[in-house]
């Protein structure tokens, strides 16, 4: 039996270290029975929940038996009885939180059930007050970073979402977790060049144009609007995948070698959910445009 | 003038490769024959960019830039997703304007084995 030590768990790279050498831990594993011991986990983000149960699902891809165990701290027992996890993996849950936003996991693309789960689920309209145009904003360029997984990632289990809100910070996070084949193997691959760094690979796909998927016609955009979003408003993404890591805000775009290397991609969003953050480019919608 | 009541046509989403290919395939054959279209968004909530892809930027594949700027009109467009839609094209005539660019992306698509889906 392989028993996983499941720690306290935030967002940061660190945190994601932690995971990652979890994941590590499973796939080099023989044992056909594998514990997460939630002993001594006294805090658990949406980046724990969304990864957590991503890797429950692939290890039970792989064969393996899957249990949860010690879920002794009672705000960490009860956010997962009330956002969907725990009735996810058949343990006692309870209704859904108004404040949690609901651990989701899509096997197959969904686009427009996904896009219901952001605006009725991550931005509730009773929680959060968004303009239409915010809103709009805010969903069109989710979905892009959701289609993405569909498009290139190749999970064998599907894509797993956590989200969460800060009333205090205005801020809304999400986490969307893919097991895949990552960014970096799909670039080299694509570019065949085996060598190509994570860090290099994750730059080249923010890069104007290119996209690993240009066979019938120019594509390539999602990303780089999820970017030119985040800056607008003044957030925060950030990507892991092999052992590539970007962060880009509105000042930074920075690409390092992560410490722990995981095969998939994460893909982590933070946004300010205030209308000041935000302002439209000053186009008039009535004006006689020339797009092309 | 050709309405393409998109709300109407896909609901408030246009968001997949598959109905922007649905909608191109609707308007490529009457702006081949300049004749006017309008895609009219009334009704449409999310834009992205794997819709506009599909059903704007291949347009530019055979049809140039003065035609489409004559012949196809966008209404009821909200200004939100005007700037996804200009990097729609913009990315669109690097690939089919731009020979070394797109000999590039052909040299690597030709060097993909038989089989490889991505």
């Amino acid at each position: 039996m392989l028993r996983l030590n499941v720690p306290r768990i935030n967002d940061s790279p660190d945190d994601y270290a932690v995971l990652f050498d979890l994941w590590q831990q499973v796939k080099a594993s023989q044992e056909t029975e594998v514990v997460f011991d939630f002993a001594t986990c006294d805090f658990f983000r949406q980046s724990g929940v969304a990864f957590i149960g991503g890797l429950m699902h692939w290890a039970k891809s792989q064969l393996k038996q899957v249990t949860i165990t010690n879920l002794n701290n009672e705000n960490v027992a009860r956010n997962l009885r009330k956002n969907g996890f725990a009735e996810a993996f058949d343990l006692p849950a309870e209704p859904l939180s108004r404040t949690a936003v609901p651990y989701r996991e899509d096997r197959h693309k969904a686009e427009e059930s996904y896009l219901i789960y952001l605006s009725q689920s991550w931005l509730h309209p009773e929680r959060i007050y968004l303009s239409q145009n915010l809103r709009q904003a805010i969903l069109s360029t989710v979905i892009e970073a959701y289609i993405n997984v569909f498009d290139h990632a190749h999970s064998p289990v599907g894509a797993f979402t956590c989200g969460q809100f800060y009333p205090t910070s205005k801020e809304i996070m999400l986490t969307l977790v893919d097991f895949g084949i990552g960014i970096p193997a799909t670039v080299r691959k694509h570019l065949r060049q085996p060598a190509l760094s994570a860090e290099a690979a994750i730059r080249w796909v923010f890069q104007e144009g290119n996209s690993t998927k240009a066979r019938l016609m120019a594509r390539g955009n999602g990303l780089k609007i999820l970017k030119s979003f985040v800056r607008l408003n003044q957030g925060r993404l950030e990507i892991y995948s092999g052992d590539g890591y970007t962060r880009i805000d509105q000042t930074d775009e920075y690409y390092t070698t992560h410490a722990t290397s995981f095969t998939g991609t994460v893909v982590q969003i933070a946004l300010k959910s205030d209308e000041s953050y935000y302002q439209l480019a000053d186009e008039d919608d009535d004006a006689e445009e020339l797009f092309f | 003038m050709n309405r393409i009541p998109l709300g109407e046509q896909l609901g408030a989403y246009c968001i997949t490769s598959d109905d922007g290919q649905r909608v191109y395939d609707q308007i490529h054959p009457l702006l081949r024959e300049k004749q006017p279209v309008a895609l009219d968004f009334s009704g449409v909530e999310i834009v992205a960019s794997p819709f506009l892809n599909a059903a704007v930027g291949q347009l530019l594949r055979d049809l140039d830039s003065e035609t489409l700027n004559t012949y196809l009109k966008f209404e009821n467009l909200s200004g939100v997703f005007k700037p996804i839609l200009r990097r729609v094209i913009e990315n669109a005539k690097r690939y089919y304007t731009d020979p070394a660019y797109r000999a590039a992306v052909n040299k690597v698509m030709t060097a993909f084995s038989e089989g490889e889906d991505d």
